[in-house]
């Protein structure tokens, strides 16, 4: 910190610390006043998790007893692209086996993030189609998925190509946020420099209103669950 | 006519821009009122909102401190700025020692309180706005009207229009998509080519030193993730003392300001690429600005309005801000929490006479997630500026005598009976309200006067039987 | 019959005295008695909310002394003022020693006068059924003050021949505001000219309202450009309804 800096520190703490001694004048209880802007408009019941994310613009890929490979033809045919397409992975022995599997299926190529992201910079933002990661926490009434970018998986995998595929069939399902802030975030920190938190594809209203995916993040995310978790009769 | 008076007159004379904001103002009004589907939930998360919020102005100094050394630990720099200008500096500086000459930047309203792109464009260095309605608003060299919506006095037709002209597109005002297309592309190269990323800062916790940002886009997480460098920029008031009361934060947040459940994008950064990380900023840099927030900390009857969340509820249910938009109040922060606090950070008596733009009608203070009373505080607001008046002026003499009157039951009464000279009551109605309305007839007898004839009334008012 | 305390307001002593008088008959079916004190005079609301706080509370302070007197409830025909009274003379009056207290207890007592008197009148005695269509103008006040707006619907409920219309963007500000209306004429007479619209497009053969601030307002404008703004204080209305009943 250079002193210009260093100095308007120590100006607005001793500000600060001057304000807070002013105590703040006591006001009289004042009636509370009603609110009527605000109303409730009750759902009929909440949504399962598949609906919550479906809702959210996911396309949502449930997974039963399937071998990798077939999870793999699954998505790719979800995708559903006729022209050849090209992934990137992670590192790790599980993003090594999903990339020997892919490169099995007619016209997809499949790479790793093996390299400072300079290097890989302009093929990332130009030549690749899908992202693909994990994810370990699921939010059930947001639906909202958990990216924690790591060493192995880093935070552009999730971010530049346009489809992003998330694995998170092995993810733990959380009722609210309420209970994922309770329980993991602050291992989460620990481990993790930058934690994302995604309710849905890329989108935005800026244009009269209008709803537009793809603004620019992914304009489509594909996730793989496992019934288990939909816990769905 | 004051400057205001006149952008006022106007946004109001401009067709196309009064429809366009009740259109938006509409859309957004009715998204926030469905968003909530369960209302005991709601004040629930209001009530530990509004407690972690507006506990803020007395734990400032701790708080800071707190995400300073955080913060550090975490390996993002912190910088202290006091002003505007200071703000300039320290970022140039960090532009400077790394040579940057390209910067993106994902939304920040304290970036527009520092007109950093002006600033940095005076130091030859490219700053380009990737929020597509920052940068919607970039291209016709305005500002932001709306803090969450800044484009929204523009439609879909102005918009093409822009892109044709600017961008030399071919662009389709009937479709979004392809508007949004043409706006990808373009700003997907700067993200390329860009040195600094810049973002602000939607709370930071103070605890574990982490940075939340709310998006839907994806430029803000591009911005904090592409670049060698991030600068994130932040009031001294974003700062939560730690992650727990975040989901209440956000709950209310994105429902307040766009009806979402929630935003697209969550992103908790804290820190830099790790030695063993592949992307992701190598340096990131915390602006901490004042700028005016403690003075507001100073004053027990305004510190509440650095409970503000910035999710432009009160602004999106004013009847003021919907019938003249953002531009007209030449302000930072436009509609009732801008009324607030302008005068308070850009200072300047000329935002006083913002304050005369308000009819103190409540839908502000109610749609307010935290429970910020803005009428009361543009209520005391009023009176702090006639408090600086001389005793002689002319409004003050008017209440002066209007206090006399009232005071006195037999003076209201005379006066009441000589409103009814007839003439004398429209005298009591200044121009400016005749102009557009006639002025009220007096009926031919006050209330006082039969209650009085009727039924010898006053033998029943207890003070006179005691008498 | 058990006594209240009417306070008829500024504008209905000099603008709308019937109302007043419509108040009092409305009380005496619900079954009470008024008495309305003639050392009465404003709530002090238009400088309080113009910013000379000073000014307001020496006027607050006189009405506190009158209303005061006895233990009666203090009913007030009109949405703004009874807030003015329960909502903001604690604050207005708090640095005042001998008066916080006072107006604490003020505060407690007073009524908007539908909000008091909707669930106490006999309407069983409403046999009128020449059917009639009403817009209601809520008033800021009577939503976001006082929260009568629920009474005066409810109030209107009671009577199967009215039919009750809300204009569209019901909850929005008439424009008028007090000294708004004059310091920010341009901006106030758009929102007026807005709502004054929204009201007629309801078809209503009336409008009502239970402050008279919006009705002087709305009515002003509809004079100035020559068009017809037939209204009524919903005391007036409710009145009538009983009258054309027992007649
Ligand atoms: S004052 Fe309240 S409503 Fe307005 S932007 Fe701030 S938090 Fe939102």
């Amino acid at each position: 910190m250079n002193t210009n800096s260093q100095n308007a520190r120590e100006k607005i703490l001793e500000r600060l610390r001057l304000a807070s001694r002013a105590a703040a004048r006591k006001k009289p209880d004042i009636q509370k006043k009603e609110r009527i802007s605000i109303q409730d408009n009750p759902l009929s019941k909440p949504l399962s998790l598949r609906d919550q994310l479906q809702k959210n613009r996911f396309e949502v890929i449930v997974v039963r007893n399937e071998t990798l490979p077939q999870i793999l033809s699954a998505i790719v045919e979800e995708i559903d692209e006729s022209r050849p397409l090209s992934w990137l992975l992670g590192n790790g022995a599980v993003n090594n086996s999903i990339v020997d599997h892919l490169q099995k299926i007619d016209r997809q190529t499949a790479h790793q993030f093996d390299q400072p992201f300079e290097t890989l910079k302009d093929s990332i933002f130009n030549d690749i189609d899908i992202g693909l990661t994990h994810c370990e926490s699921v939010i059930k009434n947001t639906g909202t998925l958990v990216i924690q970018p790591s060493a192995d998986e880093p935070r552009t995998l999730s971010l530049i190509p346009p489809i992003h595929v998330i694995i998170a069939n092995k993810a733990v399902v959380f009722d609210s946020l309420d209970g994922y802030f309770a329980q993991e975030i602050e291992l989460s920190l620990i481990e993790h420099s930058n934690l994302i938190f995604v309710s849905s594809p890329s989108k935005t209203a800026d244009i009269q209103q209008k709803l537009a995916y793809g603004a620019h993040g992914p304009k489509r995310v594909i996730v793989v669950l496992s019934d288990q978790q939909l816990n769905e009769e | 006519m004051t400057p205001f008076n006149e952008r006022i007159i106007e946004a109001l004379e401009t067709p196309e821009l009064r429809s366009n904001l009740r259109g938006a103002m509409d859309f957004l009004r009715s998204k926030r009122s469905l968003s909530i589907e369960d209302y005991a939930l709601w004040q629930q998360h209001q009530d530990i909102a509004t407690d972690v919020r507006h506990a803020l102005p007395q734990q400032l100094p701790e708080l800071l401190e707190q995400l300073e050394q955080s913060c550090t630990r975490n390996g993002i720099e912190v910088h202290w700025a006091a002003d505007a200008s200071d703000a300039r500096k320290i970022f140039l500086q960090i532009a400077q020692a790394t040579n940057a000459t390209r910067v993106i930047k994902g939304k920040s309203m304290a970036s527009e309180e520092i007109e950093l792109n002006t600033h940095l464009e005076q130091h030859g260095i490219e700053s380009t706005e990737s929020d597509m309605g920052e940068f919607i608003v970039q291209l016709a060299n305005e500002k932001p009207s709306h803090i969450i919506m800044p484009a929204l006095h523009k439609n879909q037709e102005q918009i093409a229009e822009l892109f044709n002209q600017k961008l030399n597109e071919k662009a389709d005002a009937s479709d979004v998509d392809q508007l949004i297309g043409i706006g990808r592309k373009v700003l997907r190269e700067k993200f390329k080519q860009a040195d600094i990323g810049v973002s602000g800062v939607n709370f930071a916790a103070a605890k574990s030193g982490t940075l939340c940002l709310v998006e839907n886009e994806g430029n803000g997480r591009l911005s904090t993730s592409v670049p060698n460098c991030h600068i994130a920029i932040m009031g001294i008031d974003k700062v939560i003392p730690d992650l727990s009361s975040l989901p209440s934060l956000l709950y209310l947040l994105t429902r307040s300001a766009t009806g979402q459940e929630i935003t697209s994008y969550v992103n908790l950064i804290s820190g830099p690429r790790k030695p063993d990380e592949l992307d992701g900023p190598k340096s990131v840099h915390l602006i901490i600005l004042d700028n005016g927030r403690s003075s507001i900390a100073s004053d027990p009857a305004l510190a509440a309005t650095l409970a503000c969340i910035r999710c432009g509820a009160c602004m999106n249910h004013c009847p003021v801000y919907t019938k003249i938009g953002g531009h007209a109040y030449g302000t930072t922060y436009p509609g009732p929490i801008g009324q607030v606090i302008s005068p308070q950070l850009d200072g300047g008596e000329e935002h006083n006479e913002l304050l005369n733009a308000c009819s103190l009608n409540g839908a502000c203070g109610e749609a307010c997630p935290v429970n910020i009373e803005l009428p009361d505080m543009i209520r005391e607001l009023r009176n702090q500026r006639s408090a600086a008046q001389p005793n002689h002026t002319g409004e003050k003499m008017v209440w002066h005598a209007w206090r006399a009157i009232h005071q006195s039951p037999r003076l209201y009464q005379l006066t009441s009976l000589m409103m009814r000279i007839p003439g004398l009551s429209s005298l009591l109605f200044p121009r400016r309200w005749t102009k557009g309305r006639t002025s009220p007839t007096p009926a031919n007898n006050t209330l006082h006067a039969l209650i009085k004839a009727k039924t010898n009334h006053d033998n029943r008012d207890p003070q006179h039987e005691h008498k | 019959m058990k006594r209240v305390y009417l306070f008829g307001t500024c504008l209905i002593d000099n603008y709308y005295p019937e109302a007043g008088l419509d108040a009092i008959e409305l009380l005496s079916l619900a079954g009470f008695e008024s008495v309305f004190p003639q050392s009465q005079t404003c709530c002090g609301q238009p400088p309080y909310n113009s910013g000379y706080a000073t000014q307001s509370a020496a006027v607050a302070m006189q009405t506190v002394d009158t209303f005061l007197y006895a233990e009666y409830p203090l009913i007030v025909p009109s949405a703004s003022c009874a807030g003015m009274i329960k909502n903001h003379y604690p604050v207005l009056l708090r640095d005042h020693p001998e008066y916080e207290k006072k107006a604490i207890a003020l505060a407690s007592k007073t009524f908007e006068l539908v909000d008091f008197i909707v669930d106490k009148l006999p309407y069983h005695q409403l046999t009128s059924n020449t059917p009639v269509t009403a817009a209601l103008h809520q008033s800021c006040s009577a939503l976001r003050e006082t929260g009568s707006a629920k009474s005066w619907i409810k109030l209107i409920g009671h009577m199967p021949h009215v039919t009750l219309n809300l204009p569209c963007y019901a909850e929005e500000c008439c424009g008028f505001g007090g000294t708004f209306s004059i310091k920010s004429p341009e901006v106030s007479l758009a929102m007026t000219k807005d709502k004054y619209e929204h009201l007629v497009a309801t078809k209503s053969q009336t409008v009502i309202s239970g402050d008279c601030g919006c009705l002087i307002n709305l009515k002003g404008y509809a004079k100035k450009n020559g068009l017809a703004f037939p209204h009524q204080h919903i005391a007036s209305f409710a009145k009538q309804q009983f009258d054309e009943a027992n007649s």
